[in-house]
């Protein structure tokens, strides 16, 4: 899974093609292209963060387990405290941004929303600033299995 | 966060092919007000339309 310097363009043309025509919420994750998703928004936004609103998701390990995986299976999660601190301080990076205004977890299963240790983590994040609210962006099989 | 004044945009989508580049596809003769919402928890308001960048972040689409 790559995108070429051609198709980079395209997508900041697109994303602030989006902006001039008034939308203004950008939904991303840290695990689109292994990054890049959130890269391209920092460059297609560069000099204008006060014009929109930035959500971005967390929870796949692709630090460890980059590229497509064998079979298309879906990569690892790591919902640990320090995981979701790392994953957060490189999102900010990555966006080259302070704070992130809507941080959602990415395809939970049910026992990660009953684990108070995420949720506290987040909380413990937005009083520092670094989100400013967090959700939950449901996965089919979550949804599936209500 | 300053605020985002509702604009007005024109809407066409030609199935011509040569027609879908990004700028060319804003132009028509139809006229849509966007509408923003609240984000609970902030001091933002939302486009009700978003963009999910999956579309141009990865080739997953492609």
């Amino acid at each position: 899974m790559g995108v070429s310097d051609e198709d980079y363009d395209t997508g900041v043309r697109l994303l602030r093609l989006a902006l001039d025509h008034g939308i203004n919420f950008f939904d991303t994750a840290d695990v689109y292209g292994d990054g890049k998703g959130e890269v391209v928004l920092a460059q297609a936004f560069d000099g204008r963060r006060d014009e929109i609103v930035i959500a971005t998701k967390f929870g796949y390990d692709f630090y460890n387990h980059p590229g497509v995986q064998p079979g298309q299976r879906e990569r690892p999660h790591n919902w640990s405290p320090d995981f979701i601190r790392q994953a957060c301080e490189r999102s900010l990076q990555r966006l080259k941004t302070d704070r992130i205004d809507f941080y959602q977890l990415h395809n939970p299963r049910l026992e990660t929303i009953r684990n108070d240790d995420v949720f506290d983590t987040l909380q413990e994040l937005r009083e520092a600033g670094k989100i400013l609210t967090f959700g939950v962006a449901l996965g089919r099989r979550l949804i599936v299995a209500r | 966060m300053s605020q985002v004044s509702p604009v007005t945009t024109g809407v066409a989508f030609s199935a011509r092919r040569e027609a879908r580049t990004p700028d060319k596809m804003w132009a028509g003769k139809s006229q849509i007000t966007m509408k923003y919402r609240a984000l609970k928890g902030t001091s933002h308001n939302v486009s009700e339309v978003g963009f999910g960048v999956w579309t141009v972040g990865t080739k997953m689409w492609a």
